[in-house]
């Protein structure tokens, strides 16, 4: 039996902070609000003092849990493997950042932190004992376009497998089971004067696996407004969908990593008034989770690519996912 | 490459309101602004690949212009070497140009030229990453 806890990732709330409409302190009162029990925070996006947490921070945070009731659970790293002008950082390196993460989420009280597939399989292996001291789980983020079969993913499997730490893992991130177009990017499309008919056509090539460079040329040949690059660069990258035959097949990867994923991330774009999102199915993802045993907080997070805030969707997205539940 | 990425959560990059001059010595010779980083996060601020001020379409030389973080100013070429100075998307920096004479009374043309590496988005088996666009231009007005 399953024991999923409802969560939000203040980063739902970006846009708002980004024009200072909120503050961190609204964002921790709307992700309560919309019925979180509990947030992930993005250090990057939120830690004043970042990448360290000052004492100033944490007793905001702590007044904040004591006030809504609600405090961090998980932490959003990133790894800047780019940061430097004139080569990327190494192993060593992206594993003394990857430490002073797991310092800065262990102070936040957070048991659980996601980091991304920047750090290598070698680096994640070596981040083990450390996150075994500081006694916060490492989930690789499985973010669309990888899958949870896909090699990339196997290889951290494997580091997994091997090492035996139950402190290294995965987190989810559920846009990979997308399997329609993004609404978003699809309406931007049209706004920008892409006519439906090859936004239709460029759909059906990724359906069919037909490569990027030559659903580019025919979309060009039949004379297709050129804002439609963009969207197709989507459609074949972060935003990228496979045909509903493959759902299966995609949730009973996710089933198989089920005993090393910590954490999942609800990733949703647009929600309907009647809380539909349009191409992540969460009716069969959320089915097939809710009679597994997977104990943990499922985050949800909203990528405001209409840049309408997510407030209001946020509500909706916690909604939908206690009725699919049940809960 | 031609793609950037563009992110203007907040419409305004330079903050028109703090556009002022710059007084050396009692003597107007220069202009400074504040900016916000348009993105949904913070940088190092050796992620900034490019930073550029042109006024009325005329480059300012580097050497003239600073950039200055939680009370800290700092030369541009400094900037690629700065791996621990975060620049949080919610905290202003501020530009200063060093102008003799500074602007003169009315209309000018601000441009801000700034070009970031996404840090995390590799776009290539070596150093290249996904380049972010936070630069603006607006229209500003000088008084005095």
């Amino acid at each position: 039996m399953s024991n999923i806890k409802l969560g939000a990732t203040l980063f739902c709330y970006g846009t708002e902070y980004a024009r200072y409409q909120y503050d961190f302190e609204d964002c921790v009162k709307q992700a309560a609000l919309a019925g979180a029990t509990g947030y992930e925070i993005v250090g990057t996006q939120m830690i004043p003092s970042y990448p360290n947490v000052s004492d100033e921070f944490l007793g905001l945070v702590n007044s904040l849990k004591a006030k809504y009731g609600i405090g961090p659970v998980g932490y959003g790293a990133n790894n800047d493997k780019g940061m430097r002008h004139d080569r990327n950082l190494t192993d060593d390196e992206m594993l003394s950042d990857a430490i002073i993460d797991l310092k800065t989420a262990n102070k936040l009280g957070c048991k659980v932190m996601r980091v991304q597939y920047m750090l290598s399989p070698e680096a994640f292996e070596r981040l083990a004992p450390y996150a075994e001291l500081y006694d916060v789980k490492a989930g690789v983020e499985i973010h669309n376009p990888e899958t949870p079969t896909s090699p990339k993913m196997m290889k951290y499997l494997e580091v997994i497998k091997r090492t035996g730490s139950k402190h290294l893992g995965f987190v989810p991130d559920f846009g990979c089971f997308a399997i329609a177009p993004n609404k978003p990017h699809w309406d931007k499309a049209l706004a920008a004067g892409v006519k439906e008919e090859h936004l239709k056509m460029a759909a059906e090539f990724r359906y069919q696996g037909v490569d990027i460079e030559e659903a580019r040329q025919k979309l060009m040949e039949a004379g297709a407004h050129p804002a439609i690059n963009g969207t197709l660069q989507g459609m074949y990258g972060f935003v990228q969908f496979s045909p509903k035959e493959k759902l299966p097949e995609l949730l009973n990867g996710l089933k198989e990593l089920l005993p090393y994923c910590f954490e999942m991330h609800g990733k949703f774009h647009y929600l309907s008034e009647e809380c539909v999102e349009p191409s992540i199915p969460y009716e069969e993802i959320l089915g097939m989770l809710k009679n597994t045993d997977f104990d943990g907080y499922l985050i949800c997070e909203y990528e405001d690519e209409l840049y309408c805030g997510g407030t209001e969707f946020t509500k909706r997205q916690i909604a939908m996912e206690r009725k699919l539940l049940g809960m | 490459m031609a793609f950037a990425m563009r992110m203007e959560l907040n419409k305004e990059i330079i903050k028109e309101d703090s556009f002022k001059s710059i007084y050396i010595n009692g003597k107007k010779n220069g202009f400074e602004f504040d900016v916000q980083l348009a993105y949904y996060r913070g940088h190092y601020l050796s992620d900034i690949d490019l930073l550029e001020v042109y006024c009325d379409g005329e480059m300012i030389p580097q050497e003239a212009v600073t950039f200055e973080l939680k009370g800290k100013e700092m030369p541009i070429y400094k900037l690629k070497y700065a791996v621990t100075e975060f620049w949080s998307q919610v905290e202003l920096a501020k530009v200063r140009v060093i102008k003799k004479d500074g602007l003169a009374q009315g209309k000018h043309e601000l441009e801000l030229k700034l070009m970031l590496r996404v840090p995390y988005m590799q776009m290539g088996p070596d150093h290249q990453y996904m380049p972010l666009d936070s630069g603006d231009k607006v229209t500003v007005a000088i008084n005095e």
